[in-house]
């Protein structure tokens, strides 16, 4: 418990800053947009979150696993931390990241006030949104393991690659927004794919960093 | 003390003469406490077991004796005991140098005993 | 009980097709400052990451006072590995990081850590905490990994070249700090270092690592005992070292110059025709690991 302890305190500390300053970029691009509309610039900031809080979610995630996995995860080893205890915490730490970025997608959303819309789907909505999350960390993860076992050039190809999905599927996300999708793609079952491929992007990511070896 | 240590001899070597060194200039005064271990290896910058070392070769001649928890002293008499044994190897320390050098120069012994004179 | 030790028990570690290290048996006591030396690439640093289990060996086990060490935290607590940094990548914590995020991090990680010790090194030592890791020139860098290692107060702290890009003031000054730690605590330290001359007084005991196996692990002093340089008339030479280990055969002319590590019971025949002088550590080092020029 001691070690996990030690890890959830280091990657909390490291990635919220992350996630902070990742957030406060945000923030600042809306503000730079809609500064002739200043008046409305908290609606504007919210609406800002609100639409790109999907592809966010996804970025957000790979960059985070990008430098977690490069720089954060190799320093916690240099320091005496077991690969078990590392690998745990920055994994929970990364889901509430991913979570708190997805409230706040919500909260933004409720503030708009776009909820009223829905009426029963709220649930899929939320379901969705979850599976969004889940796929985000899982993608990181995978992204994680390849950046381990075939080097940081493999994951930036994976990561570039992902990135152009995802600006085509923002493009697209803007379009129609996200009401519509849940309805075109309402299925129960889409939060248990997203659980499934968590827990498989986790078993990988694991198996790869359990014999991973540290260099200078 | 506070000498430099060279590359001419062991280290822990150097350490016991130097500490003898300083009781016959009385530097370090019989019944006198002798520096540690940890403050020689400080002073000189060595690792204390190596300064150990030369402490206990002192011991062994009894030039240095333990007080239970408090330190090493020079022994009654150490001085002298320097002395004499310096006296004993002054032959191999010195003169057997002395002999071999000038019999490789030529140098004979009534040559030597001539400069010998001459300085004193 | 069990003894106090830091083992390590047939440690091959390969990589690729090449065995980096092959069959190294350690046994580091508790208590002692070891000296770790070998040319690059001879195994030193691979060797101290497994004996930290920053690394896993590809055959033999790693124990510390009993307890295997790989991916056991409560056997890590007592070892601190500080690496060299490396300020692009890997260790040296991405962009954002400043020395005091990593002073911090420290804190958290290692049990034992001396706070009050690690302002104050830090203080000696010039470093402005809020300086980006990735800003530090290579001294300032070198004086990082210092500051860990002593502060971690860990029984096996093992030092990976700590005193590159040092200047020759700062580097009497860590051998001073170091001293001064182990002479109070106790700890065992292991150095490697390619500034051999140096730090040859700090040893208690040298490992010497050559193309991955062990060719030395002795006490200094005792080591030094038994190395002798002889030189003077060739036959002579050859007559006086006739059956003993010649290394680092020099000729120039009708003179020649050997290093001899004696074995237990030989020794040199003396002669007014040749000299025989003490060897210094690194003189050793050489001469057991070194290239032939010509």
């Amino acid at each position: 418990m001691q070690g996990i302890k030690r890890n959830l305190r280091y990657w909390g500390y490291t990635m919220e800053y992350m996630f902070l300053v990742m957030l406060g970029t945000l923030v600042l691009i809306s503000v730079m947009t809609g500064w002739n509309d200043i008046s409305n610039l908290h609606i504007v900031t919210l609406e800002l979150i609100s639409d790109t809080g999907v592809l966010y979610i996804f970025l957000m995630m790979c960059m985070m696993a990008f430098s977690g996995t490069t720089s954060y995860l190799p320093f916690t080893l240099s320091m005496g931390s077991t690969r078990k205890d590392s690998f745990i915490g920055m994994q929970i730490i990364m889901h509430l990241l991913e979570l708190q970025m997805v409230v706040i997608v919500l909260l933004a959303d409720a503030v708009l006030g776009r909820w009223n819309d829905l009426g029963d789907s709220i649930i899929v909505t939320l379901l969705m949104y979850g599976a969004i999350m889940l796929f985000s960390v899982a993608v990181g993860n995978f992204i994680s393991a390849i950046i381990l076992r075939f080097g940081r050039g493999a994951g930036f190809a994976a990561y570039m690659g992902l990135i152009l999905l995802i600006v085509l599927g923002a493009v697209g996300l803007i379009v129609f927004k996200p009401v519509e999708i849940a309805r075109v793609l309402f299925k129960g079952p889409i939060i248990l794919i997203g659980i499934a491929l968590d827990i498989i992007s986790i078993a990988a990511y694991y198996k790869v960093v359990k014999k991973w070896e540290v260099r200078v | 003390m506070n000498e430099f240590l060279t590359q001419e001899k062991s280290i822990y070597l150097q350490i016991s003469e130097m500490i003898e060194n300083d009781i016959l200039r009385d530097i370090l005064l019989e019944e006198e406490r002798v520096p540690s271990t940890n403050e020689l290896a400080k002073l000189y910058a060595i690792n204390p077991a190596t300064a150990a070392k030369g402490i206990n070769i002192l011991v062994e001649q009894g030039v240095l004796y333990k007080k239970r928890g408090i330190g090493m002293f020079v022994a009654t008499g150490a001085k002298n005991m320097i002395k004499k044994r310096r006296q004993e190897e002054f032959f191999d320390n010195y003169i057997k140098r002395l002999l071999e050098e000038a019999e490789s120069l030529g140098i004979t012994k009534e040559d030597l005993i001539a400069m010998i004179e001459r300085e004193r | 009980m069990t003894e106090e030790k830091l083992v390590c028990k047939n440690i091959v570690k390969t990589y690729g097709k090449t065995d980096v290290l092959q069959n190294v048996d350690l046994e580091l006591e508790k208590g002692k400052i070891y000296g770790l030396i070998g040319r690059n690439g001879a195994g030193k640093t691979t060797l101290l990451s497994i004996l930290s289990a920053q690394n896993p060996a590809t055959k033999g086990t790693v124990t510390c006072n009993g307890m295997p060490v790989w991916e056991n935290r409560e056997a890590l607590e007592h070892i601190c590995f500080s690496r060299e940094i490396n300020p692009m990548g890997t260790t040296g914590q991405g962009n954002a990081y400043r020395v005091k995020d990593y002073l911090r991090a420290a804190a958290w990680y290692m049990p034992n850590w001396d706070k009050e010790m690690a302002e104050r090194l830090v203080k000696e030592f010039n470093l402005d905490t809020k300086k980006k890791v990735m800003k530090l020139s290579k001294g300032m860098l070198s004086m990082l990994t210092i500051v860990i290692a002593l502060a971690s107060k860990a029984d096996y702290t093992f030092l990976d070249e700590p005193v590159a890009g040092l200047d020759v003031v700062m580097r009497e000054y860590f051998y001073r700090v170091l001293l001064e730690e182990f002479t109070e605590s106790g700890r065992t330290f292991v150095i490697s270092t390619h500034i051999i001359e140096e730090a040859a007084d700090i040893f208690e005991e040298v490992i010497m690592i050559d193309k991955g196996k062990i060719i030395v692990k002795e006490n200094t002093q005792d080591l030094l005992d038994r190395a002798v340089h002889v030189s003077g008339k060739a036959e002579e030479v050859d007559a006086a070292t006739s059956g003993l280990n010649a290394m680092r055969v020099e000729k120039m002319g009708r003179s020649k110059g050997v290093t001899v590590l004696l074995k237990e019971g030989e020794s040199v025949q003396k002669n007014a025709d040749i000299t025989v002088q003490p060897v210094s550590l690194q003189q050793l080092f050489v001469a057991m690991c070194g290239k032939e020029v010509g």
